[in-house]
This record gives structure tokens, sequence and C-alpha cells, in this order.
């Protein structure tokens, strides 16, 4: 069924210093009109286990969606995975979305003694992952004798209510993004990550005119059923300001852009109110972006756009 | 013990009356393949919606996931919960889910080797610096493992086993021990499993628990799972009956302390003489009989 482009909202966060700030945040996001708590999955820094903390989240809300952006597939077994996504689909009354990419981090790698393969072999075990996700959810037993991961006879428990459990994949190269085109329901337009850490040439990929090729291929992935995904940008440089050019000016520099470039980034919402809103109208209709993700300490000042726009 | 979740509705009901009943601590599973629950998601969701009772997996098999996702996991359970959290933990023993899931499984001498490195693992990534293992399994290096959880130095572990390595690794480093029967062929039903908890076998496993231990003994707690838990006014008919099928006498039945029958006067007697004979004084009950089984809760915990 073709996606109704309507605008929807998340936050990514990383935490709390306690259950009982966790639980107080949750609940201003959904208060606040978000439609989604994302949490990364990274092992370096403060940030907390995104599995546990989305799941804590879920119960201290009532309606307020939870996902990860995205799981780094490569740390944890599918069939596990599946699992967990079931179990929470289950236990939030099916609130789920399950983020999930080929990993990219390599200090992630590192911290765990995992080999960091090249992004083609990472790309394959995402995709063989994404095949058992399915398979476990699905009705029948399920099996794969795939080049990484091998599946006999799986009948994964429990069932989700989410039929289908929505599955969100994100990246940033031509091959991630066609396999996500082919197999999520979401598809998270990101940075290309191919330096393991996030680099001038990771800023110079968000690009719009970058952002745009990405959408060609997930297009190009997705065929018939692009009109049925729903297209989600992480904006990372994000800002309510009444003087956009003087924000862009400071920062642009740093990152090795221009003000003007900076401003077009695929990355960037920075602007009034209103001109925030106009933004993401445009990119509406010239990507089809309409699920909007903002991090932690901006959902609060983000709070009038997502007012406006939500589910208009 | 908690391993049914019809909806969340009725599992969030189920643990909060455990906490009512004054149950001390809510188990779940981990197993892909009978089980319909993950740990995880289902200990962080009860947790929330509780505010004194405990939480544990009982156990994780050690081999589902690394250690490094593990400790993290393991931590913010702890840290949100205001440090809720007793990690049980085991080296793995139900075939199928190594088969289903394409996980090699190893002999049991290799699952329990993993087992050690994974528990050092944890601790040290819990500790107060970064922390540096190798090992014939893991690598670990220079990693200060993030979010500390809030119970120091850890959150309470447990190891649970029935034979004599698994739970000399637990004597040795495990706060709780859980002793159980030798689950080597693979499933729950064994005949060899049902002989390997009698009263005699317990009195062993004990004796090798006391063994690795050595002066730290006296700190351990020890657990264990009464799988098996019937109300009757006729103890005596019910174990002679049921006694044939596991290849024990209905004497040894009753004196395993995986099995409660009786009345509620009984099994407290039952359970007040467990203690004498074996210190066990950790008993986990199945989630259906939380109710019927409240009596014999409010009668002894915390005596």
């Amino acid at each position: 069924m073709p996606h109704d482009r309507k605008f929807r909202f998340g936050v990514q966060l990383a935490g709390a210093d306690s259950g009982a700030a966790w639980r107080e945040k949750a609940r201003k996001i959904e208060a606040l009109g978000y439609s989604t708590l994302y949490m990364p999955d990274h092992f370096i820094d403060t940030e907390l286990a995104p599995m546990v903390g989305i799941s804590m989240a879920a119960e201290a809300t009532e309606t307020l969606r939870v996902g990860t952006l995205v799981l780094g597939n490569d740390y944890k077994h599918p069939a596990v995975v599946a699992k967990e996504f079931a179990t929470l689909d289950v236990l939030s009354g099916g609130r789920v979305e399950a983020g999930i990419g080929a990993g990219w981090q390599k200090i992630d790698y590192d911290a765990l003694g995992f080999p960091y393969d090249r992004p083609g072999v990472r790309i394959e075990r995402l995709e063989e992952a994404l095949a058992i996700l399915k398979g476990a959810w699905g009705d029948q037993p399920f099996s794969l004798d795939g080049k990484h991961y091998t599946i006999t006879g799986y009948d994964g428990k429990p069932k989700p209510p989410q039929q289908p459990l929505p599955v969100l994949v994100g990246g940033g190269g031509p091959k991630l993004l066609k396999l996500a085109g082919r197999e999520a329901d979401i598809v998270g337009i990101n940075p290309n990550l191919r330096n393991g850490e996030v680099s001038a040439d990771a800023v110079q990929d968000t690009l719009a005119a970058m952002t745009k090729q990405k959408i060609e291929w997930v297009r190009e992935g997705a065929g018939d059923r692009f009109d049925d995904l729903e297209l989600q940008i992480r904006y990372f440089v994000c800002a309510i300001t009444d003087d956009r050019r003087k924000l862009a000016e400071a920062v642009a520099g740093g990152f090795g852009l221009e003000a003007d470039e900076a401003l077009e980034s695929g990355v960037a919402l920075v602007g009034t109110v209103d001109e925030c809103c106009d933004l993401l109208v445009q990119r509406r209709e010239e990507w089809g972006v309409s699920y909007v993700v903002v991090g932690d300490d901006q959902f609060e000042s983000f709070a009038p756009v997502v007012e406006r726009m939500a589910g208009t | 013990m908690a391993s049914h979740a019809a909806s969340a509705d009725s599992y969030r009901e189920k643990a909060r009356k455990a906490e009512d009943l004054g149950y001390s601590t809510w188990f779940v599973p981990d197993h892909f393949v009978d089980h319909p629950v993950a740990p995880m998601p289902a200990m962080a969701m009860v947790a929330e919606a509780t505010s004194t009772l405990r939480i544990g997996p009982l156990v994780l098999g050690n081999d589902y996931k690394h250690p490094v996702v593990l400790a993290r996991e393991a931590a913010t359970l702890d840290l949100l919960s205001d440090g809720r959290l007793e990690l049980g933990i085991g080296a793995g023993w139900m075939t199928a889910d190594y088969e289903k899931a394409g996980i090699p499984f190893d002999q049991p001498s290799v699952r329990i080797a993993r087992l050690a490195e994974s528990i050092a693992i944890l601790k040290g990534l819990m500790g107060d610096k970064p922390f540096t293992f190798q090992g014939e399994h893991y690598t670990i290096t220079d990693l200060d493992g993030l979010p500390k959880p809030v119970q120091y130095p850890h959150p309470p572990i447990i190891v649970g086993g029935g034979a004599r390595k698994v739970l000399s690794l637990g004597a040795r480093e495990a706060d709780i021990v859980g002793i159980n029967a030798n689950l080597r062929g693979g499933t729950a039903t064994s005949e060899d499993a049902a002989r390997s908890i009698t009263g005699a076998a317990v009195d062993q496993k004990l004796a090798w628990v006391r063994d690795a231990a050595g002066d730290r003994f006296d700190d351990i707690e020890i657990q264990t799972f009464v799988g098996f838990t019937h109300f009757t006014d006729d103890r005596r008919s019910l174990a002679e009956a049921m006694a044939p099928a596991f290849g024990v006498t209905p004497d040894e039945a009753l004196e395993a302390p995986v099995v409660l029958a009786g009345t509620p006067d009984e099994m407290i007697d039952d359970l007040v003489a467990r203690r004498d004979r074996w210190l066990m004084s950790y008993h986990v009950v199945g989630v259906d009989v939380i109710e019927e089984f409240a009596p014999v809760v409010a009668k002894l915990a915390g005596t």
C-alpha cells in the first residue's frame, strides 16, 4: 500500500543517568507529540544498551513507538535479535520499529574483538539477517542455508502482533540503500560512513545532491514498492534560530563546507520554526522524506515544529 | 520463573502480583525454542512495571551473546532498574537452541571454559577501570565498560548447573550458585537428569561447591529451581504414581530439591529441612503457582 507521506517525528537518545530520568524523558517525548523514541547501538561512550532502554521506555509510556536507530547487525545473532524485537512488540502492544544496519563504527568492532570486514561482507550478512528476522516473525518454521548464518526449522516465538513488524534499514552507500529499498519498510538516508568513523568524507556525503542520489539508489532497489516505503532522515545539525546564515557560517567551516552547502545539507535543519517547516515540506516534495528524527539536545526546541507538522 | 506472555497486560499483572505476594525476584529463562519471551525486553518491562521486585535471567545462555554485549545490557538494566538485577548465566545446554540458530554446540568443557572467560569479562567491564583480557575465546583491549551498574561491584552473579565443573566455577566466581539437575542429555526430561537430583546426588553437588569455594563458601547463597510443585493432601500417593516415570523411588522424588509436593505446611517443613541440609535458602517456582504457593512465601520469606 502506498505510504501516505504524512510527517512524523522521532528522537534519537543515547540514554540517561537513572531510571527516573529515563522515564521522565520518554514521557516528555510522548507528550510533545513525537512518534518514536530511538536508541543507537554503540559500545564506546556512555550509551546504554538499546534493547533494554527502549523496553523500559515502552513500559513507561502509552502510545510512543520505540525502536533502534540502528542496531549493528554484527553485534548479536539475528535469531536472538528477532526474538527480542518480537517479545518487545508483544509487551509494548505493537509499538516497535526494528532498525538495523550493517555496522560501521570501527571502534565498536575493536571493543568486541570482532573482525571489521569490508562493507560488502557486512552488507551480505545484513541481507541474511533481514531474511532471518522476517522468517522468525512469520507463520512457518524458517530455514536459511546462508553464507554467514544457518537456520534450521526455527519457529520464532513469540510472533509479533504487528504484521509486518516494521523494519527500518539505514545507510549511506549504494549497495546498502538498494538492499534497504528491496527489504525495509522505513529507509534511513544517512551519511556514508565507509571510513569507520565520522570524518570529513562523511560530511561531504551529506550534501543535497548526494541525498538526491541516495534516494535514487533506494528507488532502484525498491522498484514497484518504492511508493510503499517511508523515508527518514536523522538531522544531525539541527537548530531553531532567527539567523540561520550566521549559525551556518559558524559551523560550516569546521566541516570544510560553504555556509550555503551546510544549510542545504541533507542532515541539516536550521532556521526559525517557519523556515524549518517550509524546508521539511520542500524536502518531502523533492525527496519524499516524511520521517524526521532529531537528537536528545534538540527535541524540546523542535517541539513547535512537531506540533505544527506531525500528522499533516 | 515466568516464561509465558500471552499479552502485555497479563505479563505486567503477574509481575505486580508476584511483587505484592512477597516474592523477591522475577526470573526469565533464555531459550529460542520453547519459551515465548526473550529475557532482556521482558526483564526491562517488569522492572519498569514494578518498584521493588528484583529481576533476573535464569539463566542466560552464554553462547548466545558476546560478553561485551551482555555486560552493557546487564549494566543498563541494573542502572535503569535502580539496582534490581541478578545476573544469572550458564554455559548453555539446550541442543535445540544451538541447532535452530546454527550456533556450534561445543563439548561441555569448551562451553564452560567460555563461560569462565565471560564471567571474568562481565566483572572486568563493570569495574572502575578500562579492562583488558586475553582469553582463548574472547579478546578485550583496554575497554571501559559503560554504563556502570548501580550495584557495586556488580549485580549478583548466579551460576547454575548440575555437573562438577560448572558448580566449581560457580563456587569460585558467583554470588549465588544454582544447584540443578544434570542436563548433559541436552533436554530437561531425561531419566539421567532425574537421577542427578536425588538427595544423595545433591549432597555430592554441595560438597563440590564447598570444595571449590574454599573461604568464600559462607558468602554464597544456594539456590534451586523447584520445577515441580503440586498441592495435595496425599503426597505419598502422588509420589508413588509419578516417581517410576523418572526412574527414582517415591522417597527420592519427595526429597529432591526440585520437587515440592504436599500441603503448604509440608512444603514449609521441606524447605526448612533443605536449608538445614544443603543451606539452600533461595527457591524459585514457576509463575503458574505463585498464588497457591504464596502462603509458603508469607511464612518463610526473610526468616
